[in-house]
């Protein structure tokens, strides 16, 4: 596996949709993309933590996504997807598999055509989100994915003061 | 293989070397004179010696030869074993592991010890005048080998009491070397013989260090039912001598009874004398000592970790395959097919159990760290400690135990620093001036408890609660239990001296003791009493990787119950369970408490009309635990469920089916005790 | 059998009865003798042996008057010997004793005895003194170291029936009880006398220096015989005593011969019985006379006591009452003949008058009577003759009137019968039309029910065409789902294809700059993915649609088959119905064939009747012709 410093220059990213929204992840925090398994749930853990499943004789815990985010949780449908992501947690690294509806495609960005979340209208906290970029007329999230699963608290994404 | 392959092997042998090395110079300073001990130190630093000058150690060798000449003079008995002596031994050993790492001497300190070691040794050797031996009771251990001769006849109605004779021979066996002449005289014709009663006596010849009480205590309880005679016959071993047994033997034929006179006139007659007989007694000493030599070389062979743990993956690989071939054979329903796969499951069971067996270590391999942690330390800060392990030869999971000794030292550091007092302390307190540290390692179910118990100061819980105050951990109103109040100590950033050593104190050490240990699936409890002494005890699972589990289902989900604490499997109706509010049930005229795992797992589908009720082991008694359906026997291959389920107490973690579906593995014991907690009907 | 009911029932009776009474008495007399001889037999057995009995107590008898003689002697000779000092031994003077032995000679020496000082030793003169029976004998022994020596005795040599010897050894039975100072006495048998024996010691100083023997004769048969000769037992017979040896002790003739030679003696000796009776001829040959030959063993003495007598003798009684019974026999016989023949005369008579009486009746004579004034069976018999005749000729006036009638009805019958013959004969002509006329409409429905059954094939085969239409539809839909199916599948691979190229994507990002020639070909790959995807969603639309269309037709036929399904059944209705009524019609037909057949035979059988009542008045004219030979009044006989 590449250095991180390596993989910070690399400039694609995975993009993927909850709900209408389009987000984007850095492909250096994806790993893998699996379709729809039987997720085996753990009794007594946090509503968003679907459970576990096995991954190539790995355990990889499950979260639902939009559920973090504060969204109505997941229907299972023909196009959801795991995305099985890296992130840092306390100095060290765990892997889990994020629950998105679905997965769009590995897109380019420049540095120069993320723009700065905005802070304000945004219904979306702008301490998870790195930076907004448009492309092909849409704008995807590009997200924190570190901060984003590395907390327990369960609303995190989005802005205490909007509903979706 | 390169030269630089077997320079690796050289320095695994040779730090093995160094261990044995030490380990037996821990001995001789408690037994000076043991010329067994002098051997051993000898052999270890030959080895050390031959093999440093082959593989390109010349500073080794070199120094080692220093050595082995001194060691050479104390086993011809040129010199005495003395504090001087082992000192700078011990030193020695230590030096000759920085000279493994850093073969050619680069870092100047060592090489400055090493010039100052060597002179040291040198003028060792040449100083003959001998100081400071240190006294040792019974001037020789060889030469207090004394042969008895015992006359033993129970009365006939011994048995009716219970006690077997054979066993008191066998004791005595135990206590040396033991000709046993058993007389079958007595025996009355068959048609007279009354099976209830003894006619069997004995003579015996017992060469022992023991004394004449030793061997009569054997007897303690048939004293009054025996005829017994005790008679030291010869101031050494006579057993050994072929010529006196074989005249003894053909006596015993010959005669009844052979005597204690006829006894004391062979030994005149074959002139065995003690100071005649010494000479010959090395002879077969030396034959046996090399037959033990050869015997260790050849029961083991070593073996890299990194093999051992890709063994232990492997064999938690094919688990899992068996598991799903088995899934497999029983879908295709083959007859020939499942008793292949039957067989297969009997193997890869014996694999597995055989590749735990190979990965499990003694806690033995730990201790010479911590003997010599305790020598040095205690002389450092000056308190008399004497170190006594109790069942060592407990044995663990490779990973657990090398996890382990990095906790476990650090606990032993607090022991001497804050638990075990300053002799003149103790002395005041009315204990005996040496204090104790106890490491008692023993099974209990799956379970391995380690104790490391002292007999120091103690740990004042008030002193606890005030610094836990101090520092903010807690608040001045809660109210806590002893307990939970020890727990404290093992809280980031606590530390309870008042001055903080260079050995422990500094406040990072505990919560990475603990965190270690609950890496590890174990817990770590603190219990202790002002100036009696603190117990620590650290529980193990005795494995990481396998378990024997009985599969389950609830509503969809399967789960794991380790088969260690299934005691049995009823099968209830919902109804007469449903219907306990008080959550107790008799079964087989006992009664027990049990859970519906259905409901305490949250659960709310509707219930089969009959379940299964498993009694597992709960602290002292059993506890049912209600299930839907029970699958059978599986060996579940634990993986952890991650860092993100670090909260979940109940799962001790998940295993991969043959289907490549995930099952959680229960830790009932977690899992009961926070039940109760919630019901509070148990405790 | 037919010999016998020939001769007269008088004769036979009289042979019945006859041969019953001999055969009665005879055996009554048969019985008689058997018994009576049983009895005599029995009662002279008893009589015989009670008789032997008695002769053996009177042998008892003597025996033991004989041993009283012997002791009396032996106590008159105690007691004379016993008078102190008589008997003395004079150690001295010795006496030479010369034994001689069938020519073997011994000697030996005695003390000398004196009594009252006269010498004993062969002294036969000294015993005389003594007042003893003449018939007792007496020796004297004198004890001599081991045995006993003779020194006296009054036997003589020629006395061949007492016995004495000059010695005795120690060893003789009568010398041991002697020595115990015991008498000693036995019988014994000596030249075929019986002797009583009896020894008794000698005592001198109470020491036993000697003993004397006393001997008599136990049986004197000189005596016994004259007691014997007297007894007789059944005119002739006698008693006999015979030694076991075969010798005649005593017998009235052959006293003193040896019996063994006869046969009767022989079968005595095979014999182990105490009592005997044996049947033997004497003179042992063919004239000889049947003897009994009684006997019993006299144990003690070793002899049979018999009685032998003539076995006519004791039958002769019984032999003439045989005789007697014979006579009573003959008799009786010539008495019964005699009663008989004057009984049957007087019956035969009667009979005689009664068979006349039937002969004139047979012979049409109805006038005939039989008259016999007698209560007895024959009577009876006779009045119910007299009754049968008027009957008859009652009967005889009546069948004459009946026939008479029977020949005019018939006349009427014939006529009758006639008419009804000529209507059958036309009504059998009508239903042969309608037979004819009926098989033609048989045909017509025939030619119907195969047309029928024609149609309904043909709409069956219609049927199944439509079912096999809507099953090809139902085929049809299958496989457009199958396509379905694989669609799916092949939607579920593009899908996986997309994932697999979103990971290559991402791991061709984050290789970077060397992953970017890669990262083309995955977003190709995925973009053909896509493609492929839509493809697949399309191909699944349209069979989705032509899954539809296809329900529509398997619809619309479902709907269609039933009515074609109808119109066959009702079709198969048609032809089964005309079926049926083709059999109906054919039953028809078949019973019209069968009243056709029976009308003609109703004419045959009317023609047949009038034939019949033709016969009838033929036979009932015959029939008054026949009762004329019965004669009306007693006096006219019509012949």
């Amino acid at each position: 596996m590449m250095k991180n410093d390596s993989l910070i220059k690399i400039n694609s990213y995975l993009s993927f949709k909850l709900g209408d929204d389009e987000f984007a992840a850095h492909v250096g925090k994806v790993l893998n993309i699996l379709e729809l398994v039987k997720i085996t749930p753990v009794p007594k853990s946090p509503e968003y933590m679907k459970g576990v499943i096995n991954l190539r004789g790995a355990v990889l815990p499950i979260i639902d996504t939009r559920m973090k985010f504060g969204m109505s949780p997941t229907q299972f449908t023909q196009n959801t997807c795991i995305v099985v992501m890296e992130i840092l947690m306390e100095k060290d690294t765990i892997q889990l598999g994020a629950l998105v509806d679905s997965v769009l495609s590995v897109v380019e960005i420049e540095d120069d055509q993320i723009q700065p979340p905005p802070s304000l209208g945004s219904k979306y906290k702008s301490e998870f989100i790195l930076g907004v970029a448009k492309v092909e007329e849409k704008f995807i999230m590009i997200l924190d994915m570190d901060k984003v699963f590395s907390s327990d608290e369960l609303i995190l994404v989005m802005d205490s003061t909007e509903d979706l | 293989m390169s030269i630089d392959k077997f320079k690796d092997k050289f320095k695994e042998e040779a730090s093995d070397n160094i261990n044995d090395l030490e380990n037996a110079l821990l001995e001789l300073e408690k037994n000076t004179t043991n010329k067994d001990l002098i051997e051993r130190v000898f052999r270890a630093m030959h080895s050390l010696k031959g093999g440093g000058a082959m593989f390109g150690f010349t500073a080794l060798s070199e120094f080692t030869h220093n050595l082995e000449t001194l060691y050479d003079k104390v086993r011809n008995g040129l010199k005495v074993i003395d504090r001087k002596i082992l000192d700078i031994t011990f030193e020695a050993a230590d030096h000759m592991k920085s000279l493994l790492a850093d073969e050619l001497m680069t870092n100047n300190e060592i090489k400055t010890k090493h010039k100052q070691l060597a002179a040291n040794i040198e003028s060792l050797i040449s100083d003959d005048t001998q100081t400071d031996v240190i006294p040792k009771s019974g001037s020789s251990s060889e030469s207090s080998i004394k042969t008895y001769y015992i006359y033993f006849e129970p009365n006939p109605d011994i048995f009716a009491n219970g006690t077997n004779p054979l066993y008191l021979i066998d004791e005595l066996n135990s206590l040396g070397n033991c000709k046993v002449f058993a007389h079958f005289n007595k025996i009355p014709p068959i048609d007279e013989i009354d099976i209830n009663k003894c006619y069997t006596y004995w003579e015996i010849l017992l060469a022992t260090s023991t004394d004449e009480n030793s061997i009569a205590d054997v007897f303690i309880f048939v004293e009054d039912q025996c005829k017994l005679e005790i008679d030291e016959v010869a101031d050494n071993d006579i057993t050994i001598h072929a010529d006196f047994i074989h005249a003894i033997t053909r006596l015993a034929i010959e005669k009844k009874d052979v005597g204690i006179v006829e006894i004391k006139n062979l030994i005149k007659k074959l002139k065995l004398n003690a100071n005649v007989a010494l000479a010959e007694l090395n002879e077969p000493e030396k034959r046996i000592e090399s037959s033990k030599v050869k015997e260790t070389t050849i029961s083991s062979i070593r073996v890299s970790s990194i093999k051992l743990d890709q063994m232990m993956n492997l064999v938690s690989e094919l688990v899992t395959t068996q598991a799903r071939l088995t899934l497999f054979a029983e879908k295709t329903n083959n007859t020939e097919l499942n008793a292949i796969v039957e067989n297969m499951q009997k193997l890869s069971r014996q694999i597995r159990d055989n590749a735990f067996d190979i990965v499990l270590i003694p806690i033995e391999t730990m201790l010479i760290r911590f003997q010599r942690l305790v020598r040095d330390l205690s002389q450092e800060l000056k308190k008399n400690v004497v170190f006594e392990a109790i069942g060592a030869e407990t044995e663990l999971d490779k990973t657990i135990i090398e996890t382990l000794t990095d906790p476990i030292l650090h606990i032993l550091r607090n022991c001497l620093d804050h638990g075990i007092e300053l002799p003149e302390v103790r002395k005041k307190l009315g204990k005996p001036e040496q204090g104790k540290i106890i490491l008692k390692s023993f099974y209990s179910g799956t379970n391995v408890h380690i104790q490391i118990i002292d007999d120091g100061a103690g740990i004042d819980p008030e002193k606890i609660r005030k610094k836990a105050i101090q520092k903010g951990i807690i608040s001045e109103n809660d109210e806590l239990s002893d307990t939970e109040i020890f727990d404290l100590v093992f809280m980031p950033g606590f530390s309870t001296a008042e001055n903080v050593t260079d050995v422990s104190g500094r406040g990072v050490g505990m919560d990475v003791v603990k965190r270690n240990i609950n890496e590890l699936r174990g817990d770590v409890v603190v219990d202790s009493e002002i100036n009696k002494g603190t117990t620590l005890t650290i529980r193990l699972p005795l494995t990481l990787s396998i378990i024997d589990g009985l599969l389950v289902r609830i509503d969809n989900d399967l789960y794991v119950i380790p088969l260690s604490v299934v005691n049995k499997i009823h099968v209830v109706d919902h109804d007469s369970i449903s219907s306990k509010f008080n959550n107790l049930i008799v079964l087989d005229g006992v009664q027990y408490s049990f859970f519906v795992l259905r409901n305490e797992l949250g659960y709310k589908s509707e219930p089969p009309k009959t379940e299964r009720l498993i009694l597992v082991s709960y602290e002292t008694g059993l506890v049912g635990l209600v299930v839907d359906e029970v699958f059978g026997e599986n060996q579940a291959v634990l993986k952890s469920l991650g860092k993100l389920y670090k909260n979940q107490a109940l799962i001790s973690g998940a295993t991969i089916l043959g289907d490549g579906t995930v099952a959680l593995v229960l830790d009932t014991n977690k899992m009961i005790k926070k039940f109760s907690k919630n019901s509070e009907i148990i405790n | 059998m037919k010999s016998l009911n020939n001769i007269k029932i008088g004769t036979r009776l009289k042979i019945l009865v006859g041969l019953a009474i001999i055969f009665v008495i005879s055996l009554l007399g048969f019985e008689t003798y058997i018994v009576n001889k049983r009895v005599i037999t029995r009662n002279t057995d008893l009589q015989v042996f009670s008789n032997i009995d008695q002769i053996s107590d009177l042998i008892d008898h003597h025996l033991i008057s004989g041993k009283a003689q012997i002791h009396d002697a032996m106590l008159i000779l105690s007691n004379t010997l016993g008078q102190s000092n008589s008997l003395t031994i004079n150690k001295g003077n010795q006496v030479l004793y010369t034994e001689d032995i069938q020519g073997n000679k011994t000697s030996y020496n005695t003390y000398q005895w004196n009594f009252k000082g006269e010498i004993i030793n062969k002294n036969k003169e000294f015993i005389k003194s003594f007042d003893m029976n003449a018939g007792v004998k007496v020796t004297m022994y004198q004890k001599y170291k081991d045995g006993y020596l003779l020194i006296f005795s009054n036997i003589d040599r020629a006395d061949q029936s007492f016995v004495y010897q000059s010695t005795l050894a120690k060893s003789l039975p009568e010398i041991q009880k002697i020595e115990n100072g015991e008498k000693f006495e036995t019988l014994k048998i000596v030249n075929g006398n019986y002797i009583n024996y009896l020894c008794d010691p000698i005592w001198l100083n109470g020491e036993i220096a000697g003993m004397v023997v006393l001997q008599n004769k136990a049986l004197d048969f000189s005596v016994l015989s004259e007691i014997l000769k007297r007894k007789k037992y059944f005119e002739d017979g006698f008693v006999s005593l015979i030694r076991n040896d075969g010798y005649f002790l005593y017998h009235p003739e052959l006293q003193g011969l040896q019996a063994n030679q006869y046969n009767f003696f022989k079968q005595l000796a095979k014999s182990t019985q105490e009592q005997n009776k044996i049947e033997f001829l004497w003179p042992e040959n063919e004239s000889g006379k049947t003897k009994f030959f009684y006997s019993k063993y006299k144990t003690g003495l070793d002899f049979y006591i018999t009685i032998i007598f003539d076995k006519g003798n004791l039958f002769e009684s019984l032999n003439k009452l045989v005789i007697s019974i014979l006579f009573a026999i003959t008799l009786a016989v010539l008495l019964f003949f005699a009663i008989i023949s004057a009984f049957s005369k007087k019956l035969v008579g009667n009979i005689n008058q009664g068979v006349n009486f039937a002969q004139k009746v047979s012979e049409g004579d109805l006038s005939a009577t039989f008259d016999l004034n007698q209560k007895d069976e024959i009577g009876v018999l006779a009045n119910a003759l007299n009754n049968m005749v008027v009957h008859l000729r009652s009967i005889v006036d009546q069948v004459n009137v009946s026939s008479t009638n029977i020949a005019s009805a018939s006349q009427e019958i014939n006529s009758g019968s006639q008419q009804l013959s000529q209507g059958a004969n036309e009504q059998a002509a009508s239903t042969e039309e309608i037979s004819s006329s009926m098989e033609q409409m048989v045909a017509n429905i025939h030619q119907n029910t195969n047309n029928a059954i024609q149609t309904e094939k043909i709409s069956r085969k219609s049927s199944e065409g439509m079912h096999t239409v809507l099953n090809s539809a139902m085929q049809n839909r299958r496989s457009i789902i199958n396509i379905a199916e694989k669609i799916t599948i092949i939607n579920e691979i593009a899908f996986q294809t997309n994932i697999l190229a979103l990971n290559a994507a991402v791991e061709a990002a984050r290789a970077g700059e060397h992953g970017r020639g890669f990262a083309v070909v995955a977003n190709e790959v995925r973009r053909l993915a896509e493609r492929s995807k839509f493809a697949a969603q399309e191909i699944d639309e349209l069979s989705r649609t032509s899954v539809d269309v296809n329900d529509e037709v398997a619809k619309l036929m479902e709907q269609i088959t039933p009515e074609i399904e109808r119109t066959s059944r009702l079709v198969q209705e048609i032809a089964t119905s005309s079926l049926e009524q083709n059999s109906g019609a054919e039953q028809v037909n078949s019973a019209i064939q069968q009243l056709n057949l029976v009308t003609q035979q109703n004419a045959a059988a009317s023609e047949e009747l009038a034939s019949s009542a033709q016969q009838l008045e033929f036979q009932a004219n015959k029939l008054k012709e026949n009762i004329r030979f019965f004669q009306k009044e007693s006096t006219i006989l019509i012949k």
